[in-house]
């Protein structure tokens, strides 16, 4: 009998501890980045090349382009945990961590933590809790610093860059468009990288 | 006898706790590949002559040549996930569209699909092309090649400022060519 109340015992411990956590538990962080949007083009008297890189880790032409400003962990301290019809959301502020468990809402594609004050606080892209990510997209070009006198310099925004609409409006570019990369060292990249929720 | 039930009965136990343990075990892990090894499966060395370069046996080292442009995947890992390929190092883990298509792998890049290799969910090998060429004796120079499955030295040369292997006319002209299997498993 004794053996028994072991056994049971010992069974009711090995589903306690490797029973899944459920759907409310799981906190939605940033675990993955994707960076299959990064784009290099280098100039040819023939006209612009797509220059494509054999490695497997994007990661590393994205920090060589961008430098400093490519930060693969820039989204980690965020998290997102649901739990019936609120949420609670966690972001840096002012070097310090808030916290907000609010209703939610998702509204042009995006999810909002709604304050008590009925305003809605940006918490992610997506329209549902598998498909939640943040953007973040980089160009670096040649600014002109003088006339015929560039510097390659990197601009970041939390808008998707389109070449064909945006690369005339970068500030004091030396491209307007891709046609204008015809000489060996002309070169524009970009990126627009998706932090991917999960 | 006694004992005979009693061990049987503590086998028994503790093979059911094993069952469960394995039954209830992360999923996620079960579909991660890790990096084993690297080799090539290429390495070709020209030399400059009277005649352009010429494929010559002659020992170099590999990491002087190359180790400057060649990806690391120490510590590196693959898993899938649905349609989507992970990547990662430490703590740097990259999300991207992939295919297997005839056993080979396509990553999507930039809007297209990019050759990396073949294999399938279950094991993978990333092979990746790379020259490296001395002009004249002078510094090393080195590229990575395209993401293609064969990678020729007349492909290559274009690419230096031999332009052709009929370019190489000093003796001290080399040119290297060598495409590296990398298995993930």
């Amino acid at each position: 009998m004794k053996k028994i109340v072991c056994l049971v015992v010992l069974l009711c411990l090995v589903f306690t501890a490797c029973s899944s956590d459920s759907e409310e538990d799981y906190i939605y962080k940033v675990r993955y980045r994707d960076l299959s949007s990064l784009a290099i083009y280098a100039g040819e008297a023939a006209g612009p090349v797509n220059v494509q890189y054999n490695n497997l880790k994007r990661t590393e032409l994205a920090r060589h382009y961008f430098a400093g400003l490519y930060n693969h962990l820039l989204h980690d301290s965020l998290s997102i945990q649901f739990n019936g019809d609120l949420i609670t959301y966690q972001y840096p502020e002012s070097r310090s961590r808030r916290k907000i468990v609010s209703k939610y809402a998702y509204r042009n594609d995006s999810l909002f933590a709604i304050k008590t004050d009925g305003t809605y606080l940006f918490a992610a892209m997506g329209n549902n809790r598998d498909s939640l990510y943040r953007r973040l997209s980089l160009v670096m070009y040649p600014y002109v610093v003088a006339p015929d006198v560039y510097r390659d310099t990197v601009v970041i925004s939390d808008q998707p860059f389109d070449y064909k609409k945006d690369m005339a409006s970068l500030p004091l570019t030396k491209y307007t468009s891709l046609d204008d990369l015809k000489a060996d060292g002309d070169t524009i990249v970009w990126c627009n990288v998706k932090y991917l929720f999960q | 006898m006694m004992y005979r039930i009693n061990l049987f009965r503590n086998i028994l136990l503790l093979g059911l706790t094993l069952v469960f343990f394995h039954a209830c075990g992360n999923d996620d892990d079960t579909n991660s590949l890790r990096y084993k090894n690297s080799k090539y499966i290429k390495f070709e060395v020209y030399a400059g002559s009277d005649n352009g370069g010429v494929l010559i046996n002659k020992k170099v080292d590999s990491v002087r040549y190359f180790n400057a442009v060649m990806e690391s995947f120490t510590n590196a890992m693959i898993s899938f996930d649905a349609n989507r390929i992970l990547v990662g190092q430490v703590s740097i883990s990259e999300s991207s569209p992939y295919k297997f298509e005839n056993g080979l792998l396509y990553i999507y890049n930039d809007g297209l699909w990019q050759y990396f290799g073949y294999g399938n969910t279950g094991n993978v090998t990333v092979r990746q092309n790379y020259v490296a060429y001395k002009q004249n004796g002078g510094a090393i120079q080195r590229f990575r090649g395209p993401s293609q499955e064969s990678y020729t030295v007349e492909e290559a040369a274009i690419n230096t400022p031999f332009k052709e292997l009929s370019g190489m006319e000093k003796k001290a002209d080399t040119l290297i060519v060598c495409t590296r299997d990398s298995y993930f498993k």
